[in-house]
C-alpha cells in the first residue's frame, strides 16, 4: 500500500467520524453521539474492563489459531508421508468447510459448557480451513525443478526439506494463517456472545441487553480496530518475510 | 587419448515412444565443449536429463568424466533454460548452495562464492534476490552455482534461449574462457547454430531418433576470440552443420559421419 492510499484510508475514517459527530446528537435511540462513545471509552479504560475483555478475547483467538495450526501441521506431515491420507481427508474437509463455524456454537457449549473452551474450539474450527488450504496450496507449489536442482548438487533429504520444501510452502501457509487469524477473530466474538462470561463479544451482548448504547459501540469499535490492526500487522510481516515471493511469483514491483 | 564423455548405444524411450536410440558418442579429453543441436522436439533435453541422471536410459551406458551415470551427482550439475535459481535465496546463497550440500563451512563457502561472482563481474549483486536481476544476470548466477562445486562437467540445457543477443555473446565468451582456464567440460544443448559453432569443439546434430551426426571444429582453441564469430570459416561451419541437419549435404552418408575440417 502506498502513502497516498494510506492517507486516503485514514481520511475516510476521519470523514465518517466527522459525519457521525455532526449528525448524531446525544440522546438518540439507535446510535449514541460520538462524544458519548468517547466518554464511555475513557471510563471503560479507567475501570480496566475493556482491557480485561480484550485480553480474554485475544488469548482465546491465539489459543484457537495455535491449536488449529498444530493440527494442520500434523495432518500435513501425515498427508505428505501417505498420499492416500490427504485424499481421504479431502472429502470431509470440503463438506465441513462451507458450514459457518457459528453453526457449531450451541454444540460446542453442550460439550464444553460456558467459559473459554467453546470459544477456543470455535476459533480453532474456523481457523483450521484457511490454514489447511494455505498449507495444501504451498505443497502443490513446490517445483519439481527446484528439487531436481537440489538433488543435482547432492542435497541431503534434510537440506531439501529446510532449503527447498519449507521455503516453498511457508508463504502460502503464512497467507492461510493470516486469513485464519481474521476468521478466528470473527468467530471468537460470536462464540463469546453465546457461551462465555468475559471477552469483547460477551460485552457487546451484555451492554446491548442493558441498552447501554455507548458501551456497546465502544466494544464494537474495539473489535473492528483490533481486527484491522492484526490484519495490518500480519500483512506487513508477510511483505517483509516473503519479499522474494512477492517479487518472483506474484511479480509485484 | 581417453574420452571424458562416452555414450555407448544409449537409448531412451517411454511407453512406445522412442526418443532416441543407439546413440554412441565419444568425446576426447582435449575437446572441452560438446554442443548438441537439432530441431525442437527431437529429444535434446532428454539427453541432458539422461547425462544428469535425472532420467535413466532405457538402453546403453553413459560415462561422464570417468563416472558411470547412475543418478544425479554434484560432479555434473545442470544449468537450466529458465535458470531455475532458488528465488527465496540471495544470489550468494544460490551460488554456494552446492558447497553447502558438500558440507563446506560457511565462511569458506562465502569466500569462494564471492570470488566466483567477482570472476563473472557480479560482485555487487550478492545480497540481491535473483528476481531483481535481468535474465542474463540470472543465468550467470546459474553458471556460478554450477561452477562453485568445481564440477568435472557442466550440463547446459538451452542456457541462452531466453537472453538477448548481446548477453548471449558475452556469456558464450565467458564459457569459452572458463573451458580454457578451468578443467571443466561442457555439454551445451542449443537450437542456435551460431552458439553451437562458437562454443563446440564437437557438434552433435540430432537428425532423428536413430540418426545423429558429428561435426568437429578443431580450431581455434578455447578461449575463442570474439572475432571468430565474424570469420568466413565461422559461417562456413554454420553452413555445413545446417546442411547436416537438413540432410542436403551429399557427402553425409550413413549413420555417422565425422567431418574433420579445416585450420584457421
Amino acid at each position: 500500500m502506498n502513502r497516498r492510499e494510506r492517507t486516503l484510508n485514514i481520511l475516510g475514517v476521519l470523514l465518517v467520524c466527522g459525519v457521525w459527530a455532526a449528525v448524531v446528537k446525544p440522546g438518540g435511540v439507535f446510535m449514541p453521539a460520538l462524544s458519548d462513545v468517547a466518554g464511555q471509552f475513557a471510563a471503560l479504560m479507567k475501570s480496566g474492563l475493556l482491557l480485561k475483555d480484550t485480553l480474554a478475547s485475544v488469548a482465546r483467538v491465539l489459543a484457537g489459531v495455535g491449536f488449529a495450526t498444530l493440527v494442520v501441521m500434523v495432518l500435513a506431515v501425515l498427508a505428505v508421508i501417505i498420499k492416500e491420507f490427504g485424499f481421504l481427508l479431502g472429502g470431509p474437509v470440503e463438506i465441513l468447510r462451507p458450514v459457518p463455524p457459528l453453526a457449531w456454537v450451541p454444540i460446542a457449549i453442550l460439550i464444553f459448557g460456558i467459559g473459554d473452551a467453546p470459544a477456543i474450539a470455535i476459533v480453532a474450527l474456523g481457523a483450521f480451513f484457511p490454514i489447511w488450504l494455505g498449507v495444501q496450496q504451498g505443497f502443490s507449489e513446490i517445483r519439481l525443478q527446484h528439487l531436481l536442482a537440489a538433488r543435482s548438487f547432492g542435497a541431503t533429504a534434510r537440506i531439501r526439506l529446510t532449503d527447498v520444501v519449507i521455503p516453498s510452502v511457508t508463504p502460502y501457509a503464512f497467507h492461510g494463517l493470516r486469513l485464519g487469524l481474521g476468521l478466528g477473530w470473527f468467530c471468537v466474538v460470536a462464540a463469546e456472545m453465546m457461551g462465555a462470561n468475559s471477552g469483547l463479544g460477551y460485552g457487546v451482548q451484555l451492554f446491548s441487553l442493558n441498552l447501554e448504547l455507548g458501551k456497546t459501540y465502544v466494544y464494537i469499535l474495539a473489535i473492528g480496530l483490533l481486527g484491522a490492526a492484526m490484519n495490518y500487522g500480519m500483512r506487513a510481516s508477510e511483505t517483509w518475510l516473503f519479499k522474494w515471493h512477492r517479487l518472483s511469483v506474484l511479480g509485484d514491483e | 587419448m581417453s574420452n571424458w564423455l562416452t555414450l555407448n548405444a544409449v537409448g531412451y524411450s517411454y511407453g512406445a515412444n522412442t526418443v532416441f536410440h543407439g546413440l554412441t558418442v565419444q568425446v576426447p579429453e582435449d575437446e572441452h565443449v560438446l554442443a548438441i543441436v537439432g530441431p525442437s522436439g527431437i529429444g535434446k533435453s532428454t539427453i541432458v536429463k539422461v547425462l544428469a541422471g535425472h532420467l535413466s536410459p532405457s538402453h546403453g551406458e553413459v560415462v561422464v568424466c570417468g563416472e558411470k551415470v547412475l543418478g544425479p551427482a554434484p560432479t555434473r550439475p545442470v544449468v537450466f533454460q529458465d535458470y531455475n535459481l532458488f528465488p527465496w535465496m540471495t544470489v550468494l546463497d544460490n551460488v554456494v548452495f552446492g558447497l553447502k550440500c558438500a558440507g563446506v563451512p560457511v565462511a569458506e563457502r562465502r569466500r569462494r562464492g564471492r570470488a566466483l561472482l567477482a570472476r563473472l563481474c557480479m560482485d555487487d549483486t550478492e545480497k540481491l534476490l535473483p528476481s531483481m536481476l535481468s535474465g542474463g544476470m540470472q543465468q550467470r548466477v546459474g553458471i556460478a552455482r554450477a561452477l562453485a562445486v568445481s564440477p568435472n562437467c557442466i550440463l547446459m540445457d538451452e542456457p541462452f534461449s531466453a537472453l538477448d543477443n548481446e548477453m548471449k555473446e558475452s556469456l558464450c565468451q565467458d564459457i569459452s574462457s572458463l573451458a580454457a582456464e578451468q578443467n571443466t567440460r561442457f555439454v551445451i544443448i542449443t537450437h542456435d547454430l551460431t552458439d553451437a559453432v562458437f562454443l563446440g569443439n564437437r557438434i552433435l546434430t540430432m537428425k532423428s531418433a536413430r540418426q545423429a551426426l558429428e561435426y568437429r571444429i578443431e580450431n581455434p582453441y578455447h578461449p575463442r576470440p570474439i572475432d571468430f564469430r565474424y570469420t568466413k570459416e565461422f559461417f562456413a561451419h554454420i553452413e555445413r552443420v545446417k546442411a547436416m541437419l537438413t540432410g542436403s549435404n551429399p557427402s553425409v552418408i550413413g549413420e555417422k559421419y565425422v567431418l574433420n575440417c579445416y585450420h584457421m
